[in-house]
């Protein structure tokens, strides 16, 4: 089974990236610099009929993903449209990311992209792509004679 | 932010990323709980400290998310009536003000 975790391109600035490539080896020291902490970035996991993939993006709608596979190319575009209005309220504390997410993975196998599924679930967008010509793939005993 | 990652025996806690937001009647905060929902969110409030957990559907190394976060509250909050929802992975719980704590305009005759 192949599990792979993707980072996440944002257009942040130089300093934000430096501090993302530190702390990436250390993900329990601060998780804000990673995009590969607990509940953050794409994962893609390949299963035995299908490729899973997660992207926890909370705080938006369905219409704001824009999804595409090309071949084994899958591109992820996550926009976030609240920015602009929360401009005019007064903050005490603000965390949350006001980032759209962009991301392009080769997926590890084939797949079947025109029978891919997509739902937006409680903050998380979730794919299931099928997998193209496992029975090619199945495994064959030679016989040596 | 300082945010935190903890291990525990059955979750993986972790410090959700909030907003407040302050307007003249509410305190808003939002917290981001992807893979959280209504039904396994809770939120109290005990001894002016209001407290949030949500398990989520998501997992680190096997183990699943539980977001968790406390909040100290000044006496200007009217516990009475906090309200809280849940929608697309932000838990959002609305503080409103005490009557005391409200902006109160007074005309200059």
């Amino acid at each position: 089974m192949y599990y792979a975790q993707t980072r996440q391109h944002r257009n942040a600035d130089s300093f934000h990236d430096l501090m993302k490539a530190f702390f990436r080896s250390y993900p329990e020291w601060n998780t804000m610099w990673t995009d590969e902490g607990p509940g953050k970035g794409m994962k893609v996991k390949v299963r035995e009929k299908d490729v899973r993939v997660t992207l926890p993006f909370p705080g938006v709608s369905a219409k704001d993903f824009e999804v595409e596979v090309v071949g084994d190319m899958l591109s992820i575009r996550a926009n976030r449209t609240r920015e602009a209005a929360d401009d005019t309220k007064q903050y005490l504390c603000r965390e949350r990311s006001t980032e759209s997410f962009q991301e392009s993975v080769r997926l590890p196998v084939r797949v079947n992209g025109a029978e891919t599924s997509a739902k937006y679930t409680d903050g998380v967008l979730t794919l299931l792509i099928p997998r193209e010509g496992i029975e090619a793939k199945a495994s064959k005993q030679i016989k040596v004679d | 932010m300082n945010e935190e990652v903890k291990k525990n025996e059955q979750y993986m806690e972790v410090l959700p990323a909030a907003d407040i937001i302050d307007d003249e009647k509410n305190a808003v905060i939002s917290l981001e709980v992807p893979g959280a929902n209504a039904q396994t969110v809770t939120v109290e409030v005990k001894d002016q400290i209001l407290s949030m957990e949500a398990r989520s559907s998501l997992t680190w190394h096997g183990m699943p998310l539980l977001y968790k976060r406390s909040f100290q509250l000044s006496d200007a909050v009217d516990v009475e009536n906090i309200s809280a929802k849940t929608q697309d992975g932000v838990l959002t719980v609305t503080l409103p003000k005490s009557e005391r704590a409200k902006v109160h305009r007074i005309q200059v005759q």
